[in-house]
């Protein structure tokens, strides 16, 4: 197809696709709540094979029971991590806490599965958060209900 | 060459590239160097990015978006185009004093944009 | 079931960014260039497979629709499939199904996706675009809030682990992978990258994620390729070189919910591989595969693959390349197009192409990319960008 001289493609700027939702947590309702609320972290563990699951679930994927909510202490080791140097535009934990950002799969103490989050280091030299670390929970002062709302500093 | 010195080559180069004007116009900023070399010398100057152009004035400014402390030399190996900035910042040669690491990696997007 | 071969192939180059061609002229183009690589009519074909992972990257949803209508295949059976890096491991394994099973004996698979046309309107940069744009794919609830991408969480989930366990790979090794699949991207007229890199480019690139750093990292691209598979008894008719789906499988594993024994693995690729494999009678990968086009998403989970895929024993990887043995010119060329990081990456596509580039191999139409061929035998895997799902191939010829 032509239509006299050729000219570049014409691009449009698009902003409109922005989906708008009052979206429901539905049965994980419960950890946000305690989340926003009391500044706390539960973790959700099995009635029948007494695993316990971090991120929680409502119910365990292995016996199809609905899972009981059990508190956990905040504190755990870091299982592995890596420092990162670069921050993507829109990833608002990485924005508040600034770079480095510790990326970290956690075990948090109280539960069988691992969680990953952002850890917060003490320079912005790396190596201080390693392997084997231990960190606790801090939230942010202001909640919503979401994971953003809190990260993992080093212990002690 | 002079940290100082390297910085004014890498100015020249992005105020005559349309791309990095491009990129300098969305990141206005003023980030001040205070650096310090191995004989104890201090190099003090400050970049200034304002409607798409960068210039690099000798001393202190008044206000600066971003302070960055640490060895002149690391400096140089980012301004020409040797080593990212996070590798200096990672081994402690460069610190972000004042302001935020992340707007580091947006500058050295600039500095190696022409 | 019936034996199940590739009789066709097209492909066009990768690029950051095509904006001469909407997703639908793209498909067509690729869709064309297989019909006369096979010499077959459009009308040949009785069902069309859609690898298309990413509808918000299209900035449309239920795209099959549109390419039915576009490609001209009014009334035809098709299905679309996502899993997204590992999409087009689960499309040719949907297709293969189909055609095994009788339900059709000559399938069209049409990979495309456009990354390009996202755009971050404060940074200026379409990389940052690209990131705000695949947000959406990661666990909304679990991942994405916290989660700096997808370099970082192949790191952190898969490579960091790996290395506390094994001792490697070293940052050098990763950094070889890249000056390895640089160099053969330079050797490839449709690679996106044409650049040399030495080890000390690599590792001076930006700390992405510790030790990842940029240049160890996919590209994003706009890309489509497709490939007609047939029955047995058409692929003999259309072609004397048919490229066989001796085996093929996909296995999802959740990184995060890894038990201990499974950390510092991509045990997705281990239990796809597997099956593969014992589908296609191969015991001895290290002896029977030839070549394999494996995901560097990050250069860390190529040599990942390496070892999941049975090339070598576990914790080994980067001695593999360390020794030559990927190379080109090595035992087990891995990548000879170039990989994800310098030929270009899309979830959907890439793993298509990589099939493409082993029939090429295969066929001993590589060009000065031809590799030696001992067996007739190829691999390709692909993972998704958790290293989750993961869908493994064996091709070979005879």
């Amino acid at each position: 197809m032509s239509a006299g001289k050729p000219q570049p493609p014409l691009e449009l700027a698009y902003s409109d696709w922005k989906p708008a939702y009052l979206y429901s947590l539905g049965e994980l309702s419960p950890f946000f709540r305690e989340v926003r609320d009391n500044r706390r972290l539960l973790a959700s563990k099995c009635p029948r094979c007494a695993k316990v699951w971090m991120p929680p679930r409502g119910d365990c994927p292995d016996c199809y029971e609905e899972n009981e909510w059990v508190p956990i202490s905040g504190e755990g080791t870091v299982v592995s991590c890596s420092y990162c140097y670069f921050k993507g535009h829109g990833i608002d934990l990485v924005g508040y806490l600034d770079l480095p950002y510790v990326y970290a799969l956690i075990h948090l103490d109280g539960t069988d599965t691992y969680i990953s989050h952002g850890v917060k280091p003490p320079s912005q030299k790396m190596g201080e958060v390693r392997s084997g670390t231990r960190v606790k929970v801090e939230f942010k002062d202001h909640r919503r209900g979401t994971l953003g709302d809190f990260y993992f500093v080093p212990l002690g | 060459m002079g940290t100082f010195a390297a910085m004014e080559q890498v100015a020249s180069r992005l105020n005559a590239a349309a791309r990095a004007r491009n990129l300098m116009e969305a990141f206005p900023r003023t980030i001040q160097f205070t650096l310090t070399g191995e004989g104890g010398e201090s190099s003090r100057f400050y970049v200034v990015i304002k409607d798409g152009r960068m210039s690099v004035v000798a001393g202190t400014a008044d206000t600066a978006d971003l302070v960055v402390t640490g060895k002149p030399e690391a400096l140089v190996r980012v301004a020409r185009g040797e080593q990212d900035v996070s590798h200096p910042i990672a081994r402690g040669d460069l610190v972000v004093a004042h302001g935020k690491v992340s707007e580091m990696t947006l500058f050295n997007r600039v500095l190696w944009a022409a | 079931m019936r034996k199940v071969a590739i009789v066709g192939i097209g492909t066009v180059p990768w690029q950051m960014r095509n904006a001469d061609k909407t997703f639908r002229a793209l498909a067509l183009q690729v869709a064309k260039k297989a019909f006369e690589h096979a010499r077959l009519p459009r009308s040949a074909v009785d069902h069309v497979v859609y690898s298309i992972y990413c509808e918000t990257m299209l900035r449309q949803q239920i795209p099959s629709i549109l390419l039915q209508d576009y490609l001209g295949f009014q009334g035809l059976s098709s299905l679309r499939v996502e899993a997204g890096a590992a999409t087009e491991g689960y499309a040719l394994a949907a297709a293969y199904a189909q055609v095994a099973a009788g339900l059709s004996d000559i399938t069209l698979v049409v990979a495309v996706q456009k990354g390009g046309d996202f755009y971050d309107f404060e940074t200026r940069s379409r990389g940052d675009g690209f990131q705000n744009g695949l947000a959406i794919s990661m666990d909304t609830t679990w991942l994405q809030p916290v989660m700096p991408g997808v370099p970082p969480m192949l790191t952190t989930f898969c490579l960091a682990p790996h290395i506390e366990r094994y001792g490697g790979p070293t940052p050098e090794q990763l950094a070889m992978v890249s000056v390895k699949n640089y160099d053969n991207a330079y050797r490839n007229p449709e690679a996106q990258l044409h650049q040399k890199v030495t080890v000390d480019d690599v590792l001076n690139s930006r700390i992405i994620a510790w030790p990842t750093t940029t240049r160890m990292c996919c590209l994003y691209s706009d890309g489509a390729c497709a490939m007609i598979l047939a029955s047995e008894e058409r692929a003999r008719e259309i072609t004397d070189k048919p490229i066989w789906i001796s085996g093929i499988a996909t296995s999802s594993y959740a990184i995060h919910r890894a038990e201990a024994g499974s950390i510092g693995r991509m045990m997705g690729t281990h239990i796809a591989a597997g099956r593969a494999y014992k589908m296609a009678g191969v015991t001895k990968p290290s002896e029977e595969i030839d070549l394999a086009q494996v995901h560097d998403l990050i250069t860390g989970t190529e040599i990942m693959a390496y070892e999941e895929l049975g090339l070598c024993g576990l914790g080994e990887g980067g001695r593999l390349v360390e020794e030559g043995i990927v190379a080109p010119d090595g035992k087990i060329p891995v990548n000879t197009d170039g990989g994800r990081i310098a030929c270009g990456h899309v979830g959907g596509v890439s793993g298509a192409y990589g099939a493409c580039e082993i029939v090429r191999q295969l066929r001993e139409e590589a060009g000065d990319r031809q590799v030696r061929i001992r067996n007739g035998r190829g691999v390709m895997q692909c993972i998704e960008g958790h290293a989750s799902l993961s869908a493994v191939a064996v091709l070979e010829r005879g």
